[in-house]
């Protein structure tokens, strides 16, 4: 054997180590791959995403509620609520004291509060901080107290549309009034993505949107805020003036079936609920009461009586002596004889006879027809949530006392809001549409319930009772205005009681072409004053004369009460 | 006898040619998508910085709202109209209207 040979056996014996050295190698590099690409890859997936990818949520505002000119009556704003973890609070942080002053709350009950949680993870410490406040607290950087963002609701107008909004509650949910009617709309769905966040924290892809975010819609509703203000500004000054327990108006649109306004005493700030009060004041009495209205309902036994035909306006009525029996029972007139008097004058002077006299004319069962087809004994259809249908039960057959009584507005129930609605009937020529608290662009279908004759001239006889009947304080300067007064007994123990009255006025302005129905009732006033004629209906000019303007009625009267027509060739400022 | 090519000239005739043009392809488009992946990001970031702006912007308008509200409340509005400027509703009086 050569050198050579010997040489090139051992050069081949030194290959072969190196490359089963290097098939090693890689064997291993190999075999490493195939395990963390197929054996470890979801151990080390799931690892690498627990570090970057998040759920990530999307906030979503709950709508605004605006007037029907888009003034804001509630709109929710960002707010933060603080909330600690007690497993990483930091209980030696130097700067507690000034944390607890942030939250407003002494330290010890900072530590008491976390003492008393600290099995848990999530409690909060208080919700709903000022804007000052919350950059405090992120300033103090204490480990383990947290800042979440959420929503307050605020009421611009406060107590002067309190009822009809409603309120909230901490999350952000309708409770209330048409907060919760509209809450389906108004309400916004939180939206969730899921991210890929750097070391910083900051979002750098978006992988998937895992539910849409619905912002909540805005709601326009019908009420003029301006009206709104005028009207509660009235009532209130009534109320204290004449010391009632509470009260109610309702202004309604009379060719859409709107409401424009809708107030109530007493009231409360929406804004700030501290204290629950018991008496009522949360409760929107102009749809959630019923009451026993009496005079103003009269209106509609006439117009029972000139419906079914068997009278006209200027049909003669004998209503002396000023009393009859019934069945038993005595109806009378205010201890007056009014006489002979046409139908006009029944009404202008509330003459129980008459109108007993008229309906007992009639088959008994159609007054019952007619103040159903009202709407009475059923709701106005505004969906205003705890409505009330006030009570309307058929007269039974053989008593025609009760039917007189239902005639002149007893023994049945019914709410503000029906009793606008029902004048509002005779204000559009008989046609009954839908109450709404939604601003609508078009006129809504309606329903003819009464003769558009009989409802026109029922207008012009309510215009009689503002002229010369019980109604003259509800005139306005410029216009004629139509309405009927009421001064009803309340239900106490032992029947009607003798010293608790509700007054109301009922009406429409202008008359000579109806654009508003309102309704004022004032409940149990204390003063020497009572009567509906004296309390209610100047109440109810007030809020008329402030509506004609606010909406721009040109005036019906004119060259009198010292309204002047401008001429031609005639200027103002020359006057 | 055939004169061997250089393994330049070999690479640039038939099928090493088309080899090394799809090697050229998936190198480009790789670093396309490393460039598309930048900007997809930049925009991403672009776009946080965007809708972060716009909630600010949001919060403050839904303040300067509410702002209004209470600056242009009636009581208030009333009150200065009455109080301080010695406004009056006017009586129908010195009312003149204008007809068509």
């Amino acid at each position: 054997m050569s050198y050579k040979t010997c040489k090139s056996i051992k050069y081949k014996i030194r290959y072969l180590i190196l490359s089963i050295a290097l098939l090693f190698i890689v064997g291993g590099l190999v075999f490493r791959v195939v395990s963390l690409h197929i054996f470890e890859q979801d151990f080390l997936r799931n690892q690498g995403d627990a570090r970057t990818i998040r759920v990530s949520s999307i906030p979503a505002y709950r709508g605004m509620i605006t007037d029907r000119n888009g003034e804001p009556l509630a709109i929710s704003t960002p707010v933060a609520s603080v909330w600690v973890n007690p497993k990483e609070f930091d209980k030696n942080h130097p700067q507690l004291l000034a944390l607890a002053n942030a939250l407003d709350i002494s330290l010890e009950e900072l530590f008491e509060k976390i003492a008393r949680n600290s099995e848990r993870e999530f409690v909060y410490l208080k919700r709903h901080i000022t804007p000052h406040a919350s950059s405090e607290i992120t300033s103090l950087a204490v480990s383990g107290v947290h800042l979440n963002p959420e929503f307050r609701r605020y009421y611009p107008a406060g107590e002067v549309a309190a009822h009809v909004l409603g309120f909230t509650d901490v999350d952000d949910r309708g409770q209330e009034g048409l907060e919760k009617a509209f809450d389906e709309s108004l309400r916004g769905i939180p939206g969730a993505k899921r991210v890929i966040r750097d070391r910083q924290g900051c979002e750098v892809q978006t992988l998937e949107g895992l539910r849409e975010t619905r912002a909540g819609q805005d709601v326009v509703l019908s009420i003029d805020q301006r009206l709104q203000y005028l009207a509660y500004r009235e009532l209130k000054t009534a109320v204290t003036k004449y010391r009632a327990i509470a009260g109610t108006a309702i202004v309604l649109d009379v060719r859409t079936g709107e409401v424009l306004a809708m107030v109530n005493q007493p009231s409360f700030n929406s804004n700030l609920r501290v204290k629950l009060y018991n008496d009522g004041r949360y409760r929107n009495r102009a749809v959630t009461d019923a009451f026993e209205a009496g005079s103003v309902l009269k209106t509609f036994s006439i117009a029972n009586a000139l419906q079914n035909g068997v009278v006209t306006p200027t049909t003669l009525v004998d209503t002396s002596p000023g009393w009859m029996t019934v069945g038993g029972h005595v109806v009378r007139d205010d201890n007056k004889n009014f006489g002979v008097i046409d139908v006009s004058t029944i009404l202008q002077k509330s003459s129980n006879v008459g109108i007993t006299k008229l309906t007992l004319s009639l088959p008994p069962d159609r007054l019952h027809q007619f103040y159903s087809r009202l709407g009475f004994g059923s709701t106005t259809g505004s969906g205003f949530p705890g409505e009330s249908t006030g009570v309307l039960h058929p007269a039974p057959k053989q008593s025609s006392f009760v039917l007189a009584t239902l005639a002149f507005g007893y023994g049945l129930t019914v709410t503000p809001l029906q009793l606008a609605q029902s004048y509002a009937i005779l204000g559009a020529g008989g046609i009954k549409r839908p109450v709404t608290f939604l601003k609508q662009s078009e006129i809504p279908a309606g329903e003819q319930v009464i003769d558009s004759v009989v409802a026109r001239q029922m207008v012009d006889m309510l215009e009689g009772v503002v002229k010369q009947g019980g109604g003259t304080a509800a005139k306005v300067v410029g216009y004629h205005t139509a309405g009927k007064t009421g001064t009803a007994r309340k239900v106490g123990q032992g029947g009607y009681q003798k010293n608790n009255h509700m007054a109301f006025f009922a009406g429409l302005a202008p008359a000579s072409n109806p654009q508003f129905a309102i309704v004022v009732m004032i409940d149990d006033p204390q003063g020497a004053l009572y009567y509906g004629s004296q309390i209610a209906a100047p109440v109810f000019s007030k809020i008329a004369s402030g509506a004609l303007r606010l909406f721009n009625v040109p005036p019906d009267i004119m060259d009198s009460q010292g309204l002047r027509v401008a001429q031609f060739g005639q200027t103002p400022c020359h006057d | 006898m055939r004169v061997p090519l250089s393994p330049i000239s070999e690479l640039l005739t038939g099928r090493s040619f088309f080899l090394m043009l799809l090697v050229m392809c998936v190198l480009g488009s790789a670093l396309m998508l490393i460039y598309t992946k930048h900007q997809s990001r930049r925009l991403h970031t672009t776009l946080q910085q965007l809708q972060n702006s716009k909630d600010a912007l949001h919060i403050e308008w839904t303040r300067l709202l509410l702002e209004q509200g209470t600056l242009s409340s009636d009581v208030r509005i009333e009150s200065i109209a009455r109080e301080k400027l010695g406004m009056i509703v006017p009586t129908p009086n010195p009312e003149m209207v204008i007809k068509p």
